[in-house]
């Protein structure tokens, strides 16, 4: 026996309806793997809108010796982990702008937003909707975050965990996409989210109700009528909701494997709930304690190893419901009043810490989750220049951790129109997938950005 | 399913009211309103339909398994679940359906009795595609079809109640009472005295209006809740007391006020309830109807912005983008300057014209009413001039105006308000852009819809006993 991580989560029963042990077969195999050799790396996607007031947040210094601007206060105790980036571009939006002949878009939230984790171009809808609100572009290609979870999450209950909190639902939802048209709207609902990561997953000595196989038995059988429901569905439809009805039967299955078996982890904490009240708009506290019970869904999943790849988003594409009294989309052009903008941002700064803090506080070999894991805060955009119009150059990246010492922390590190996409292949390289040389669209891509990788 | 429509039928089917929906990611828009038309299903919506419909069979027969299932004899099961099945499915079980169904049934019962048996069905049933979509596939060959009797119904339930057929039409439907446009209407008819109806007007209003958006703009949560309050009083009004016409609708003074919402006006009445909202009649001087009240003018806060909405949402008409090489900025206040010179700036600035050439003249007749909705007499220290130039392509509406009361005045009885508003609320009906090939079914709604002096409820008869609503397109 391996002792390193076995006595962390030693898997001690697995037990479920006939067959059904399956999804956690490959966790085993993982944990002896990684009890041989390296550790198990992950990696969460922080996204937060309208970029972060540049004057309050760029560093001055040098690379190794740095001071952080105001906004970033909260993140002090953690400097040494982190990694802020300056001259990063989301290129792809420019190749875009310089394609428009043929691939029209604008500089307006919808055409944009799609950009920032697929690094690839925006799909114009054509519909005649005004693309300064229109809710109908769509990213033309998988976004990092899910790109990911593929690689990493083969053998965990979930690829990739796309949790939210602070208004996902309104204006421009969808940021995460596991292909062409196919976003994924944030799980605001951080209850939902637990039960579903957690269902049937029995902690260290529970007791297994004796009902429970009897229980999983007939939620097999139930699956089973409604996927014939949908095989059947999928006959006769009309050809344009094929993918939709296939959609819906892919995911179904891939869910019965999960729901149909309660294997029992050691040492995982399955708390009872986790609960949280449901956010009231303007009320920060209580988005804030959203945030923390979402924060705790990724820190227990990533624990029990339920999940490797996680994206915590919160608002939307150009705002949140984060407002502390002020309109936070007009303040991020116009710049006015500052305090406001110092306020809002320092709390996502907030929220970030967190995050980082609560990953520090579960043990893992002789370190902590943390040491294993990389942090990528993304925000929509950058906020600079004259007028502080929406720019696409200079977006202000944010990494915090070491991946399993494969990133060089403590850094403020400037390029020269660097590309997000380069960004997401360092990433890549981090997590161990070093034969990823290409991400988002075509012929931008040039390798892992300098003097990150170790 | 949008999850308004999923809460509503588990609660008139199952007795549910729960709404265990609201927990589900966000639906879709199809322009302002919600419509479920992606093409992807994704995970957390697949886990949320099975923890949702667990819950929800528990709870059915737990606390109303009677209601349900008043036989409860092992013999009753089948038809226990075909009528169940009826009214989640909004159409027969077929053999086959109830068969399997059956089978889920017996497993239940033969380990934990009727109830569990029931229960399981019941999980099945809620996890169905045939519940969660809207599942047409029409009668006959050929491009363009004839909905089922079956369809029929559950088109007109949706639109009307945002719910499933209740046993009257799929009665219609059974005996095949749905198929000339003088049934349907008869059964629109009957539809529309029942409060699901108004209670979708409510929802179209707040969403037409993004009311949705007031809990950003406004600080105190509790006037934005105000505000909505009002709004649906007022919509119950003028739809349902008032005539229903878009005469009501732009132009009745009527209002009901809780304290929060009195206050807003200006309306002293120290013996009123403090919360239970009481009717009043507006200053003739400063309000009419939707367009100056509180909820509209709190959503839309500048010039632009109300201008915008009259002619994007009134008008139907496309106001140019801005070109995507300007830096859009917002108004730094000049406080030598009117709120209105201001704006003017911007008619002139070639950067800015583009855009504001078009909004500002509809939007000035809104200058009586500051960002957050109230009624000045000055802009600060300068005199208010609410004149505005309205060019809707109209000769007997165009020309210039004073205000915001003149200028709902006259978009009541447009003839370009009436195109515009019949085919947002088509749009809404059924959950789709307007085609060419809905040029007659259009032009027959709009002649109706003039006949009956602009009247909401006779424009929505109108659209259920149009052609388009009747029938679907194999391949659009």
């Amino acid at each position: 026996m391996k002792h390193r991580l076995l006595n962390r989560r030693q898997l001690l029963a697995t037990f479920g309806a006939a067959g059904a042990l399956s999804p956690f077969v490959p966790l085993l195999q993982h944990e002896a793997d990684a009890a041989d050799a390296e550790p198990t790396r992950r990696v969460i996607f922080f996204f937060t809108p309208l970029g972060l007031y540049e004057p309050k947040f760029w560093p001055t210094g040098t690379e190794t010796n740095f001071q952080m601007g105001q906004i970033l206060d909260p993140l002090a105790p953690h400097q040494k982990d982190l990694m802020i980036l300056k001259g990063v571009d989301l290129s792809s939006y420019f190749a875009q702008v310089a394609d428009n002949a043929k691939f029209h878009i604008t500089n307006d939230h919808p055409p944009v937003i799609g950009h920032i984790l697929t690094a690839d171009y925006t799909i114009d809808p054509k519909d005649g909707s005004n693309p300064a609100t229109s809710n109908a572009w769509e990213a033309s290609n998988v976004s990092i975050d899910q790109f990911l979870g593929k690689k990493l999450g083969q053998g965990t209950r979930y690829q990739d965990l796309v949790l939210g909190a602070g208004d996902n639902g309104f204006y421009l939802p969808k940021i995460s996409y596991t292909g062409a048209k196919q976003g994924v709207k944030a799980d605001g609902d951080a209850n939902g989210a637990f039960a579903r990561i957690f269902i049937g997953v029995q902690g260290t000595g529970s007791q297994v109700d004796p009902q429970l196989a009897q229980r999983l038995a007939e939620r097999k059988s139930v699956l089973d009528y409604v996927q014939g429901d949908l095989n059947g569905l999928l006959a006769t439809v009309a050809t344009e909701d094929k993918q939709k009805i296939r959609d819906h039967l892919e995911r179904l299955r891939a869910m019965e494997q999960r729901v149909t078996s309660a294997p029992q982890v050691a040492a995982c904490v399955v708390p009872k709930t986790n609960d949280n009240p449901k956010p009231g708009a303007h009320d920060p506290t209580s988005v804030q304690q959203l945030i923390s019970a979402q924060i705790e869904n990724l820190a227990l999943s990533f624990s029990c190893d339920l999940a490797r790849v996680g994206f915590l988003q919160i608002g939307h594409g150009a705002g949140s419901d984060i407002a502390f009294g002020f309109d936070e989309h007009d303040m991020s052009h116009s710049g006015n009043p500052v305090e406001g903008l110092v306020k809002i941002h320092t709390f996502y700064a907030q929220q970030f810490a967190h995050l980082i803090e609560r990953l520090k506080a579960v043990p893992e070999g002789p370190g902590t989750l943390f040491d294993n894991t990389v942090l990528v805060w993304v925000p929509e955009m950058a906020n600079n220049g004259p007028g502080r119009a929406h720019n696409r150059n200079n977006v202000p990246f944010l990494l915090a951790g070491s991946c399993g010492g494969r990133l060089n922390t403590g850094r403020f590190l400037s390029y020269d129109k660097a590309s997000h996409t380069d960004l997401y292949i360092t990433v890549c390289h981090a997590l161990g997938l070093t034969d990823v040389n290409d991400f988002g669209h075509p012929g931008i891509a040039k390798g892992p950005l300098a003097g990150l990788l170790t | 399913m949008t999850r308004t429509e999923y809460d509503n039928v588990v609660r008139d089917v199952l007795g549910d009211d729960s709404a265990p929906a609201q927990s589900f990611v966000g639906d879709d828009k199809l322009g302002l309103f919600d419509a479920n038309i992606a093409s992807s299903v994704q995970d957390t919506m697949v886990s949320a339909y099975m923890t949702s419909a667990e819950a929800l069979a528990a709870t059915a027969v737990k606390a109303r398994l009677t209601a349900l299932a008043p036989c409860q004899e092992l013999g009753c099961s089948r038809a226990v679940l075909e009528s169940l099945g009826k009214r989640l499915y909004r159409r027969p079980l077929t053999d086959i359906e109830a068969a399997g169904l059956s089978r889920l049934f017996d497993l239940g019962s033969s380990a934990s009795g009727f109830a569990h048996g029931l229960e399981l069905v019941l999980q099945a049933m809620l996890q169905s595609p045939y519940f969660l979509y809207h599942v047409e596939a029409g009668t006959g060959a050929g491009p363009v079809q004839q909905l089922g009797a079956y369809e029929q119904a559950a088109r007109l339930s949706f639109f009307l109640w945002e719910s499933s057929p209740d046993e009257a039409l799929l009665n219609a439907a059974d005996s095949k009472q749905l198929g000339t446009p003088e049934t349907i209407a008869a059964q629109a008819r009957r539809m529309l005295a029942d409060p699901r109806s108004a209670e979708m007007t409510r929802r179209f209003y707040r969403q037409w209006l993004r009311v949705a958006q007031l809990d950003h703009l406004v600080t105190d949560p509790a006037m934005a809740d105000s505000m909505v309050n009002e709004l649906d009083a007022f919509i119950d009004q003028v739809t349902w007391k008032e005539g229903g016409t878009l005469d009501a609708l732009f132009n009745s003074r009527s209002a009901f006020l809780d304290d929060n919402a009195r206050r807003f006006y200006g309306i002293s009445d120290p013996g009123a309830p403090a919360t239970a909202a009481q009717p009043y009649q507006l200053d003739a001087a400063q309000r009419s109807g939707l367009l100056t009240r509180a909820p509209f003018l709190a959503a839309n806060l500048t010039v632009p912005a109300r201008g915008k909405f009259v002619l994007n949402q009134l008008l139907c008409q496309v106001v140019p983008d801005p070109d995507p090489a300007l830096m859009v900025q917002a108004l730094t206040p000049d406080p030598n300057a009117s709120e209105r010179s201001q704006w003017q700036a911007h008619e002139v600035s070639p950067a800015c014209k583009g855009c504001h050439a078009a909004l500002d003249p509809v939007g000035f007749g809104f200058l009586h009413y500051d960002r957050a909705g109230k009624y000045r007499s000055l802009d600060r220290t300068f005199a208010i001039d609410a004149t505005g130039i309205l060019n809707a392509g109209q000769p007997d509406i165009d020309g210039a105006y004073d205000g915001a009361i003149d200028l709902s005045r006259r978009l009541a009885k447009s003839e370009a308000v009436r195109g515009c508003m019949s085919d947002i609320w088509f749009t809404v009906a059924l959950d789709r852009m307007t085609r060419e090939q809905d040029a007659c079914s259009k032009e027959q709604i709009r002649e109706a819809f003039a006949k009956a002096n602009g009247s909401i409820p006779e424009l929505l008869v109108a659209i259920a006993g149009s052609p388009a609503f009747s029938h679907r397109r194999a391949a659009p």
